[in-house]
């Protein structure tokens, strides 16, 4: 990987009142890549955006380098100063992100100097059209309480779209939305990427839906990344066993099961795990060890946290090499 | 907002309005008091001096009547005549009120700037400033009009001189009565304000504003201040209709010869007229407000406003 | 498409249980109870008659006889203060009890029954709420004549729409549960599914407005002794101490300041303790129900 675009270096994020959220994150993104950032609610996923995006609550304190474009990243909670300006972010649910007193075009043109606002006119429209957006121009006129929560994601888009970024962070984007519009929407923001050559970070819950659509994926479980893969190589080859835990618990259509194979236990934060692998105690395949020491992410290409991983299999040959 | 529910809710304001004006008619007349007692007091009056005296004030007249010509006049702008030295009720009112509209004048806008310009920050920034300034503004919320007057009185008029402690001559004496008058109010307007700053200031479209580079001061001027605005402007209005009735006593705590003093000497003298002519005028202020408030909160509504279209 | 991560995410916090007043809740109790305590036994604790004149020694100031001093007429301060919260606490727990009794069945009435029963008596009630409870009270002393009487009917009055609203909106709720509709289906009458089961749940809602409903009355009651339409002048109301004004101009502001003071505590930890025990419930609620 040549000059990262996104580089985050041992992040940890403490909360107040909650503790540590996040630890040890260490990931990389190449310029135009997309890279899925899944696990269960709780994980620290929308922490990861936030500290990225400079948007952690009050009170929240990092540690740890994130460097985008090249320049290191304040902790400030300012949101997009400068070094931040070429990094956009969709949220999930777009009705509560929008101002309810703002016209959508008020909105979309809010960044833009006054001056240069009608110049700028035709590309907003365009834009509105290209996200799927009947009547762009009456559109302008209306407020968010008039439009549908699908209709309201794509506006959300296209404002982040209108800012050229260089990186899109999208936290669970299409949660809040029903099904089809859902499908729509990340197509969207998918062409949209690949047109532009933009970098996405893609937030979600959904294993299938992240793999779809992303370049990598990094599993996360209890604020730690435990797998870190290509989208394809994970999917054929999951080693870390929570990873392997999610895809048996995904329902398919083809693989009629009596009932889905949930994991056992529940889900735990960051601060609520102990010394050693935060998943030993759900873990099916966890040894003594498991309990006493987090180990490292290990691999280049297939990186995993686990000391129990499944080694690569043996008919794709992945160079990624697990210490047992 | 349709015309038809401007109309109800004009309408609404009419019948509480005309309901209000029955009952401070109504009370009075059923008041135990007799109006030739108070009007004669001790002397005894020739037949046809009591004769001209009963019809002036219609005391012989059916209530409803009276009630309905009573309204009639005061439609007019006629108030009747004082039971107390026979002057017409709307001179005297006429006299007394300018003096308490520049103190409820000065006092309400004493109370907006001083409620918004206190929460504000507060609601903006959470910690130890916003602690300690809720803990004395929660003091001088429970601190009486009536308490504040007397002590001010006592600091600033008795002690220190600067200001005169009874009876206002111009500007300079409605200052001290107007802060006491707003005080209390001031305090729960900042309350308020705060409150719907603070949940304004972590609403989602605020992370959004900021997460586009918008500066701190446009996000807090032009996304977190429109909208708290709502509640604010609906406490305001109530609170300045408040001081009118608060005006009562601080006008009586200073001396100063307003429409609140003269209601409580008339009531003390059992002068009927004003206290209804007041009553009414009181009353009239609050129901009106309530509706111009309520009025005000729906055409700020973008939603709302709408509607209307 | 999902998966199936259903799982809960293990909250480990649990709701705040109803009525923990914290420390500054329970500082405000102990002070009102102390309030209350110091009336109720004002006539073994105050070391003078309340209007025992000693006219050789006006205007003294603290001593070991006189703690707080003597007023213009040599009267023991303390005293008038420890006999005057009788009038300015007990005035003001009349109005809200009055306040109570009429306005917990006139809610609950206008829950049970809806339609035109509850649309007429909000319709009264905005009426009287949109007066402000001292005019009220000023103008039933106008129709009788000054004193403590009239001035607590007319505030109980004036405070009818709170508790009314309050009870209304919380028997509401509990009017459209399903245990609600069970009672009734299993033939029990309106007034005895109102009075054993709907009251007994909203009372808690209803009683935390006490407090502050209890600080308003107190301070209107006050006023209007202040303005010598209640309570009256030998009488030693704090609202009438702070009326005094002849000694206010010569100088001697301590009686009122004292008074003005008693006034202010009682009413600081009663808004405190109205805080506390309101936290979370009707106001965020209000709040929410808006959005």
């Amino acid at each position: 990987m040549t000059s990262p675009l996104l580089e985050i270096g041992d992040v940890v994020v403490d909360l107040p009142g909650r503790g540590t959220v996040l630890r040890d994150i260490t990931l990389a993104m190449a310029s135009g890549e997309s890279l899925g950032l899944v696990g269960e609610s709780g994980a620290g996923k929308s922490m990861l955006a936030r500290a990225v995006a400079g948007l952690l609550p009050a009170g929240a304190a990092r540690l740890g380098t994130i460097r985008f474009d090249g320049a290191p990243l304040s902790r400030s909670r300012t949101g997009r100063d400068g070094a931040r300006r070429r990094l956009g972010m969709v949220f999930q649910d777009a009705r509560a992100h929008l101002d309810p007193r703002q016209r959508i075009g008020d909105f979309l043109l809010e960044t833009t100097p006054r001056r240069a606002r009608p110049a700028r006119l035709p590309e907003v429209l365009a834009l509105l059209d290209r996200v799927g957006l009947a009547e762009p121009r009456r559109l302008l006129d209306r407020y968010p309480d008039q439009l549908s929560g699908g209709m309201l994601q794509r506006i959300m888009i296209a404002s982040v779209v209108l800012a050229d970024p260089a990186l899109v962070l999208a936290d669970e984007p299409t949660t809040a939305l029903d099904v089809t519009t859902q499908a729509e929407v990340v197509a969207i923001l998918d062409e949209l990427r690949r047109e532009r050559g933009t970098g996405l970070l893609f937030i979600s819950h959904d294993l299938d839906l992240a793999a779809q659509l992303c370049d990598r994926i990094a599993v996360l479980y209890a604020g730690t990344v435990q797998e870190v893969a290509a989208a394809g190589a994970l999917a054929a080859d999951p080693r870390h066993p929570y990873t392997r835990a999610l895809f048996a618990a995904r329902p398919d259509i083809e693989r009629r099961l009596p009932r889905l194979p949930a994991i056992a236990g529940h889900p735990v934060a960051a601060y609520e795990s102990g010394a050693g692998c935060a998943f030993a105690p759900r873990c099916d395949r966890a040894v003594d060890a498991c309990g006493t020491a987090l180990p490292e992410l290990v691999g280049t290409e297939h990186a995993v946290r686990c000391l129990v991983a499944a080694p690569p299999a043996p008919a794709t040959r992945r160079e990624g090499v697990t210490r047992c | 907002m349709t015309v038809r529910e401007l109309l109800r809710t004009v309408g609404a304001m009419c019948v509480s309005i005309l309901a209000a004006s029955f009952v401070v008619f109504a009370s009075l007349y059923a008041a135990p008091g007799d109006a030739e007692s108070v009007l004669f007091g001790s002397t005894t009056p020739t037949d046809e001096v009591r004769a001209a005296v009963r019809d002036q004030y219609r005391l012989d007249d059916p209530f409803l009547v009276r009630y309905v010509h009573w309204l009639g006049s005061v439609a007019h702008g006629d108030f009747g005549t004082s039971f107390v030295g026979g002057q017409s009720v709307a001179t005297r009112l006429g006299a007394t009120a300018p003096t308490t509209l520049a103190l409820v004048g000065l006092a309400g806008l004493l109370l907006v700037v001083i409620g918004i310009a206190l929460g504000v920050p507060m609601g903006l920034r959470p910690g130890r400033v916003d602690t300690v300034l809720t803990t004395v503004v929660a003091v001088v919320a429970g601190i009486p009009t009536f308490v504040s007057a007397t002590l001010l009185i006592a600091v600033f008029a008795v002690g220190l001189g600067w200001f005169p402690a009874y009876g206002a001559d111009g500007l300079r004496g409605l200052v001290l009565p107007a802060l006491s008058l707003a005080l209390v109010s001031s305090a729960m307007l900042a309350r308020i304000t705060r409150a719907s700053v603070r949940a304004e200031s972590g609403r989602e479209y605020v992370t959004t504003a900021r997460a586009r580079g918008l500066p701190s001061r446009v996000v807090v001027a032009r996304h977190i201040l429109p909208n708290a605005a709502g509640p604010v402007i609906t406490a305001g209005g109530l609170l300045v209709a408040a001081l009118f009735a608060g005006a009562i006593v601080v006008e009586n705590a200073f001396g100063i010869a307003g429409l609140g003093s003269l209601l409580v000497s008339s009531v003390n003298r059992q002068d009927f007229p004003t206290v209804q002519a007041i009553s009414l005028l009181l009353v009239v202020v609050f129901v009106l407000t309530n509706t111009l408030v309520d009025l005000a909160a729906r055409g700020l509504d973008p939603r709302q406003r709408r509607r209307a279209a | 498409m999902t998966l199936a991560l259903a799982l809960p995410a293990g909250r480990s916090r649990p709701r705040r249980a109803r009525g923990v007043l914290g420390p500054v809740g329970w500082t405000a109790l102990v002070l009102v109870a102390a309030m209350v305590l110091l009336a109720a036994l004002a006539p073994w604790l105050a070391p003078y008659p309340v209007d025992q004149q000693d006219l050789l020694h006006p205007y003294a100031g603290p001593s070991p006889a006189h703690w707080l001093g003597t007023d213009a007429t040599g009267r023991d301060i303390l005293s008038r203060l420890l006999w005057g919260a009788r009038t300015s606490l007990g005035g003001p727990a009349l109005v809200v009890a009055l306040s109570l009794a009429v306005g917990l069945p006139t809610g609950l009435l206008a829950a049970w029954r809806g339609g035109l029963v509850d649309a007429a008596l909000a319709r009264v009630l905005d009426v009287v709420f949109a007066v402000p409870g001292i005019l009220i009270a000023v103008l039933a002393v106008a129709v009788f004549e000054p004193g403590l009487t009239p001035a607590v009917l007319a505030l109980a009055v004036a405070y009818l729409p709170y508790v009314a609203r309050t009870t209304r909106a919380a028997a509401r709720a509990q009017r459209d549960l399903p245990y609600v509709e069970a009672l009734e289906l299993q033939g029990m009458g309106g007034l005895r599914i109102c009075v054993r089961h709907i009251l007994p749940n909203i009372l808690g809602v209803v009683l935390a407005q006490v407090p502050v409903a209890f600080a308003l009355a107190l301070v209107d009651l006050a006023s209007l002794s202040f303005l010598g339409l209640a309570v009256q002048a030998p009488a030693a109301d704090w609202g009438v101490l702070i009326s005094d004004t002849s000694a206010l101009l010569q100088g001697h502001p301590e009686q009122a300041v004292y008074a003005g003071l008693a006034i202010v505590t009682t009413v600081v930890a009663l808004t405190f303790l109205g805080d506390r025990l309101t936290e979370g419930r009707p106001v965020a609620r209000a709040r929410k129900e808006k959005r």
